[in-house]
């Protein structure tokens, strides 16, 4: 499941640094599990407050192609004014 | 009786289908009944029966005239039906060929409504259980809905205001009229397919109840219920129910409601991850004080304290053995230079030089080295070597006289 901290959704960051922060707070863990667990604990929180602050979402419009299949086209202009 | 006035059944029925086809009132008629059984061809064509108390009659609506019906077809719901009857030659029956169906009056809409919903229920479609959560913060929305309406605005506002990172999909979508119903299913079914839709929203504005109609049809609803996306209804007011709201995720009150369900609060899950960042250094920290209060604690023993003393317990020990050794070895050597020394004492004072010392002479053969200890040992002219403190005197015997020097001893 080890996949870099920027591939994960928001719901994965969060729950994989809530479960750290639970397995922190027992205590068993060695000194350098300990420092290893913050250190991901970092990225993850970073990695949800990067996708709370991004701001470039884009509006679409899904339309039937010529040839039947959909496609995406930008309409930030027709549904995003105001 | 002549054979000459016998019809053939194919006449008879040709005869009996052109008498009813000219009869004003059969070509154009209203039939008011309840649906007793009602089946929908795989050609598309619905066949269905309507009976009242007494009677029944079978009737067919071909299909391009079943879309336009607004209502769920259940057993028991009461219609009207519009058509015209006619005889279905081959099988020589007559039958009712409906072109309109209409509930019979809201409460039979109601009903019709009830039904569908009963069925539904029945088959698990509302289960709670099946109802997905709304992710947190989703990557995609999906807003299936009119493009032209107020409501797709209003949606795009609030989830822009809400989160600006959020990327949203319009489908555009046709929400009433006979077409509705498969237009929703057709672009739910498309907006599934679009990569990282996370959330869809159904939804449409406010309308008399005939105008939401399409979200009470049961192909909507399959549609629904199929959909791998989590799915929010927003039909209509706030008042407003409709299949299509129980059979969803979530049912919100409005599209504006929904659209603030949908977007992240960005502000509240903010403060959870920077409470969870503190949680998490305030963690690290006390097992890093633990640790540090374990090493302080052990570096206080003392064997830390004075690491020499481990090596001067072992140096003792290294004397101690040494001292062992050296005694083991020694002892008996002291002894035995003791004793060599008192024997080379008495060997001194057994020796024959500390005699000649005094002035004795020890008087030996030449020949043989044997010492003359008695006259008798010797004859004249015999030669001996008479050995002195320093030295040896040769000498020959010139002359014996025998004396007995024991008096003067004893004297």
């Amino acid at each position: 499941m080890e996949r870099p901290p920027e591939e994960l959704s928001f719901e994965e960051a969060l729950e994989e640094l809530e479960r750290l922060v639970a397995e922190l707070e027992q205590g068993d863990a060695s000194l350098e599990a300990s420092l290893q667990m913050f250190e991901k604990g970092v990225m993850l929180s970073r990695r949800c407050l990067e996708i709370l602050d991004d701001a470039s979402g884009r509006i679409q419009k899904l339309l039937q192609g010529p040839d039947g299949t959909p496609v995406l086209q930008p309409a930030d202009d027709e549904f995003g004014a105001g | 009786m002549e054979d000459l006035y016998a019809l053939s059944v194919s006449d008879l029925n040709c005869y009996i289908r052109e008498l009813m086809d000219t009869d004003e009132v059969l070509c154009d008629v209203w039939v008011r009944g309840e649906i007793s059984s009602c089946k929908v061809h795989t050609s598309g064509h619905l066949y269905f029966t309507l009976k009242d108390e007494s009677s029944q009659i079978n009737c067919v609506m071909w299909r391009s005239s079943v879309p336009q019906i607004r209502f769920p077809l259940e057993q028991g719901v009461r219609v009207l039906a519009h058509g015209r009857v006619s005889v279905y030659e081959r099988q020589g029956t007559y039958q009712l060929y409906a072109d309109r169906l209409e509930p019979e009056g809201r409460g039979a809409l109601f009903e019709a409504f009830e039904k569908l919903k009963q069925r539904l229920a029945a088959e698990g479609l509302f289960d709670e259980e099946r109802k997905r959560p709304l992710p947190k913060v989703p990557r995609r929305v999906a807003l299936v809905t009119s493009p032209t309406g107020a409501a797709v605005h209003d949606m795009v506002r609030i989830l822009r205001q809400r989160h600006p990172g959020l990327d949203i999909v319009v489908v555009p979508t046709l929400v009433q009229g006979d077409e509705a119903a498969p237009s929703i299913c057709a672009s739910l079914a498309a907006a599934v397919q679009v990569p990282n839709v996370d959330v869809i929203i159904l939804g449409r504005g406010g309308g008399a109840v005939e105008d939401l109609w399409a979200f009470n049809d049961e192909r909507v609803a399959r549609a629904i219920y199929i959909s791998p996306v989590p799915i929010v209804s927003a039909v209509g007011h706030e008042t407003d129910y409709t299949i299509a709201d129980f059979v969803a995720d979530v049912r919100a009150p409005t599209p504006t409601a929904a659209a603030a369900m949908v977007a992240p609060d960005a502000v509240q899950l903010r403060l959870r991850v920077m409470e969870l960042q503190d949680s998490l250094q305030r963690v690290v920290t006390g097992v890093v004080d633990r640790y540090r209060r374990e090493l302080a604690l052990l570096t206080q023993r003392p064997i830390l304290q004075r690491p020499a003393a481990l090596v001067d317990a072992r140096r003792m020990a290294l004397q101690a053995l040494r001292e062992r050794l050296v005694r083991a070895v020694g002892e008996p050597l002291r002894a035995k230079k003791e004793k060599l020394g008192a024997l080379a004492a008495r060997l001194d004072v057994l020796s024959p030089l500390a005699v000649l010392s005094r002035g004795y002479g020890v008087f030996r053969r030449a020949d043989n080295g044997a010492t003359i200890s008695s006259v008798d040992a010797v004859k004249v002219g015999e030669s001996g070597n008479l050995m002195l403190k320093d030295g040896l005197l040769l000498c020959r015997v010139d002359a014996k006289e025998e004396k007995d020097w024991s008096v003067h001893l004893r004297s």
